[in-house]
């Protein structure tokens, strides 16, 4: 091997490493070391001029290695291969050493920031000369998608990649799709019916050919990476053939009917253990709840349900199965959960029952919910006053420190709806109010001249005085205590990750933000990929957001999937191992240490191999390995060794 | 017009730094949304100047004059519920405290905590009574002598911290009475302090002498319990437990080395063992919570398990209970610094203990004992306001009796 010939270029990042290490002192240590050929600092590397600096040194002084002292190598490692590729060179001589996260980031202290700058520096330098040329294996995927859930973020994925051509699998937890948007009565600010637009993209989905529907089914295992995922999908019987045309006989004859708190409604009607959830649900089938079925429960019903059904649909012998599914990339859009407004005893929720919260309130006003669009109050009369609580269980310590997005906008909308609907006097207390969307602003100043009283405070609690409802707030706009007695208080609750998230996470290997949320892989630069590469993001699985948002997100995410799926093949990591035929023994060790199931005995001649598409780079067998025949690319031995000594020479000099 | 200081005269939130720095998270309160939820909380907001929201955004600002001339925080009884909702997380009830400390330093303290000092530093107790006096609460248990001065041992098992107001307070001697009553029952190696006994301290941290003050309280008890080579500290005063567990270590700066509890915990289990046997008679009672056990120790299941464990006993609870409860006025020296509304305060807890029908007013603390008593006594409630410990001697049948 000639001598290496290597180019160490020192990052300012403008002050971001400027304003603590000193890169010309760095760049000018870099220059002395061996077989560093050029040394230079610049205000960014990552720049156009910056980058042409890197290439025209390679070209004019043949330089075979680069080193780059800059940020960490999670943005630009990837930018900077690709210099040292264009100009010429495998990308994998290229070595970063991180001087701003590990170094300037982390202390004010410019001389010692330099010192450990230097060393990085040193390290990197030395490393360099050990790595070695990979090309990347490219494998072909799987040309189908996986989306997690049927509300509105799931239909929009869905309906897009099927539209797209190819083949998607919708898995939907309970018997129908439509999620929290087919509950809804109106939407803001345009106040148009949410079932009348979103009912006809749930009968498309039931239409569209390249989409299977799976519901009352949930994911619980997934193996493979990006572009060959096996999924396995539990589906939960439904006890009812795929024969049944929706007709509601069983639902009628069910002895159960009207004992069962039915879900759809939250609580204010009732169903059976037959049933159908909402009239327009996809598939338009009954369904026969476990939990509830006398039958299924004790084994003794005198079954009408059976009687009853003329296509003899009605089956107590389905049994819980498993499906696999083959996918290349995955759609997680498992939505969120209402906040439940018991925890917040001081509002007197499922204490005093005129106390609701907003999803109720939602089925109240809506024409088909359970009083055919009319808010009255428990006792049945239509309220004089109603109150509408912003901020339960949002912004709050005690609950979620986060803001939920959507109440401000929605509580609007309950005032408005409240007053057409009820002519009572509305009072909104509110902390802040967020109006921040397009046409938001105008519908808050919109339902302002409505009369609806907007009182700037939290209300501390409620009790009930003489058959009211009694609150208790500051109106901190006068800087006066009130008490206000109302005949029906609306809690305006916030969004909570989905009940199963946590499972989910587990299932999917897929991380969470601090407030519960699926997390993305960058907030700002890649918001609708997650962390693990082929699985995405949409809707209130990853934040609180609204629908105009949830649905910009799902169509992205189905636009990243489309491309992926189009282009149609997946480079493999580079730092998966290989092994060497000439040293290994065939002991088998490594067999047993690997998670992921990617090594494999070859019997005939008594040697381990390795399956790339299933190595994730752990490094694992590559340690253990007693013969040393694994050898994990850009971890070898070697460059580790050789990153580590030059990293301690310093050290041993003092 | 007030004046608002401006950052770069040195004014601000800035005037404040050094107070809210010494608060454990009190530099939360820059963080304060003016939501307004501790004045509307607040039982004693009517009679402050300005709204606790308000007296806050004064803090925020640095309007020193402003705050010293409201002079809010001598209005509160520091029952923490404001804290305990405050959607910021702010420890407001402690800043209120601090900023009695902090008036005090400056402008004097009023005259009933200056009273209540020097009564302090003379006596040792929050009356002014001679030390032995605090046995007085033996004398009419019919004990003679030698039993008397057995509740006085040189080496025990456990102490029993009597606290001022039990010792020195006829209308609750009861509550010594019956803890001492039970626990020479269950045949517990156990003493009390008698004249030996200091106050834990609190009256003068409630009445703005900084933690601090308590220092030399917190040697000397401390070393009283270490003497007497006892493994556990019991108190039937919620505060004295709060100053125990959460100031003493601060001012010692290290553990107590000894384990204290409150006896709801302590009974929950030796009620159960089976050597007491209960009158049975249906009785229905409501519990309410002391802010400084339930709010501020956490401690709320084990008075319930103790009344679940009662034959015949039927708990109906407020409509505000645990760490949600409502105070009795009786907290953070109110008593002394404004008596009528501490009694409106009991009087509000008094209204909702009867709405629920229940026949005892029960409680665990032997402050909110007299405020709830005399706020059922005004109100001409139709309530047997007791200690828990009360409750319990009196259902415990004689032994011998039948069973």
């Amino acid at each position: 091997m000639n001598e290496p010939r290597i180019g160490v270029y020192v990052c300012h990042c403008g002050s971001n490493i400027g304003g603590v290490v000193d890169c010309k002192d760095v760049a000018e240590y870099a220059a002395k070391l061996p077989n560093v050929v050029v040394s230079r600092d610049y205000s960014y590397m990552c720049s156009d001029p910056g980058q042409m600096l890197i290439k025209d040194d390679v070209k004019n002084l043949n330089l075979d290695r680069i080193v780059v002292a800059s940020c960490s190598p999670r943005m630009h490692e990837p930018t900077f291969r690709t210099v040292v590729e264009e100009a010429g060179l495998n990308p994998y001589f290229m070595q970063m050493a991180n001087i701003r996260e590990h170094v300037s980031w982390v202390t004010n202290d410019t001389k010692k920031a330099t010192e450990k700058a230097r060393d990085l520096v040193r390290a990197a330098a030395r490393r360099v000369i050990y790595q070695e040329a990979i090309i990347p294996q490219e494998i072909g995927i799987t040309k189908a998608a996986l989306v997690i859930g049927g509300g509105v973020a799931g239909i929009e994925a869905s309906l897009s990649i099927a539209k797209a051509g190819y083949k998607t699998y919708l898995v939907e937890k309970s018997p129908t799709i439509g999620g929290v948007m087919a509950q809804l009565d109106k939407t803001f600010p345009t106040l148009d019916c949410s079932a009348c637009i979103l009912t006809p993209k749930m009968v498309d989905v039931a239409r569209e050919p390249n989409i299977e529907l799976i519901t009352n089914a949930e994911v619980v295992g997934l193996e493979g990476a990006v572009g060959n995922y096996t999924v396995t999908v539990k589906k939960t019987p439904r006890y009812v053939s795929a024969d049944c045309s929706g007709c509601g006989d069983c639902v009628s004859a069910c002895i159960m009917k009207g004992r069962i708190n039915n879900e759809f409604d939250y609580g204010l009607a009732k169903r059976g253990a037959a049933y159908i959830p909402f009239p327009q649900a996809v598939p338009l089938k009954a369904v026969i709840d476990q939990k509830t079925c006398l039958m299924l429960k004790n084994g003794k019903c005198t079954q009408a349900c059976v009687t009853a059904c003329e296509r003899k649909c009605i089956d107590f012998t389905q049994e819980a199965e498993e499906v696999k599914l083959e996918v290349g990339a995955i759609i997680v859009a498992t939505g969120f959960k209402p906040f439940d407004a018991k925890r917040v005893s001081k509002y007197g929720y499922g204490l005093y029952p005129d106390v609701i919260d907003a999803m109720q309130f939602e089925r109240l006003t809506n024409a088909s919910g359970p009083t055919g669009g009319k808010v009255k109050t428990s006792k049945g009369e239509v309220p004089k006053k109603v109150a509408i609580l912003h901020c339960v269980g949002s912004r709050d310590e005690n609950t979620n420190k986060y803001c939920s997005r959507v109440c401000c906008m929605y509580s609007l909308k309950h005032a408005h709806l409240a007053r057409e609907k009820t002519g009572a006097e509305v009072y909104n207390f509110y902390m802040d109010m967020r109006a921040f969307g397009k046409g938001y602003e105008e519908f808050y100043n919109r339902i302002q001249g409505e009369g609806v009283t907007f009182i700037r405070g939290k209300v501390a609690e409620i009790t009930e005085k003489d058959g009211q409802l009694v609150l208790k707030a500051e109106d901190t706009l006068l800087g006066k205590n009130m008490e206000l007695g109302v005949d029906m208080v609306v809690l305006s609750v916030g969004l909570e990750p989905s009940t199963d998230a946590d499972k989910l996470s587990e299932v999917l290997h897929i991380n969470r933000t601090q407030d519960g949320f699926f997390m993305e892989a960058h907030p700002k630069l890649n918001p609708l990929e997650s962390p693990t590469a082929g699985i995405y993001l949409a809707g209130c699985a990853q934040g609180p957001k609204d629908i105009p948002d949830t649905v910009s997100q799902s169509r992205g995410c189905a636009g990243e999937v489309i491309k992926f799926l189009n282009i149609g093949k997946v480079k493999l990591e580079t730092t998966i191992v290989i092994t060497n035929p000439d040293l290994c023994k065939g002991c088998r060790l490594c067999e047993k240490l690997c998670p992921y199931g990617a090594l494999e005995f070859c019997h005939d001649q008594k040697i381990m191999e390795v399956e790339s598409a299933k190595c994730k780079g752990c490094g694992t067998c590559a340690a253990a390995c007693p013969a040393g025949a694994i050898k994990q690319q850009q971890f070898s031995a070697d460059q580790v060794f050789a990153e580590i000594e030059a990293l301690l020479e310093e050290v041993a000099a003092v | 017009m007030t004046t608002v200081n401006k950052p770069e005269e040195g004014g601000s939130g800035y005037i404040f730094a050094e107070l809210l720095a010494a608060v454990p998270d009190g530099e939360k309160l820059r963080t304060c949304i003016q939501c307004g939820s501790c004045s509307a909380t607040c039982q004693s907001a009517g009679k402050m100047p300005v709204t606790p929201r308000k007296q806050w955004r004064y803090l925020q600002l640095g309007m020193e004059p402003d705050i010293l001339e409201a002079q809010n925080f001598w209005q509160c009884a520091t029952c923490a519920l404001c804290e305990k909702r405050c959607p910021r997380g702010i420890p407001l009830s402690k800043l209120m405290t601090k900023l009695r400390e902090y008036y005090t330093d400056r402008r004097g303290a009023p005259p009933a905590m200056a009273q209540l000092q020097s009564t302090l530093e003379k006596s040792r107790n929050i009356t002014g009574d001679a030390a032995a006096n605090r046995l007085l609460w033996t004398d009419n248990l019919g004990l003679d002598d030698q039993q008397k001065s057995a509740l006085l041992k040189e080496q025990a098992e456990v102490i029993y911290f009597t606290g001022c107001v039990s010792s020195l307070f006829p209308q609750v001697y009861k509550i010594p009475q019956s803890l001492t009553a039970i626990l020479q029952k269950a045949g517990v190696d156990f003493t009390v302090l008698g004249g030996e006994e200091w106050c834990c301290g609190y009256p003068l941290y409630g009445g703005g002498q900084g933690e601090e003050a308590l220092a030399e309280y917190a040697r000397y008890n401390l070393e009283l319990f270490k003497s007497k080579g006892a493994k556990t500290v019991l108190v039937s005063c919620p505060t004295c437990l709060y100053v125990f567990k959460k100031i003493y270590p601060k001012l010692t700066g290290e553990d107590l080395g000894i384990k204290v509890q409150h006896y709801s915990e302590y009974l929950t289990d030796l009620l159960k063992t089976g050597q007491f046997s209960f009158d049975t008679t249906e009785t229905v009672v409501t519990y309410h919570d002391p802010c400084d056990l339930g709010r501020k120790s956490h401690i709320t299941e084990e008075p319930r398990e103790i009344l679940k464990n009662l034959p015949g006993v039927k708990l109906v609870e407020m409509r505000f209970t645990r760490e949600e409860s409502k105070c009795c006025g009786g907290g953070g020296n109110l008593e002394m610094l404004n008596a009528e509304l501490s009694g409106e305060i009991a009087q509000n807890r008094v209204a909702e203990a009867n709405d629920t029908g229940a026949q005892y007013l029960l409680t665990t603390c032997q402050q909110c004992k007299r405020t709830l008593q005399g706020g059922a006594r005004r109100a001409r409630a139709r309530l047997k306001v007791y200690d828990l410990l009360e409750f319990i001697a009196e259902r415990i049948k004689p032994a011998g009796g039948e069973a």
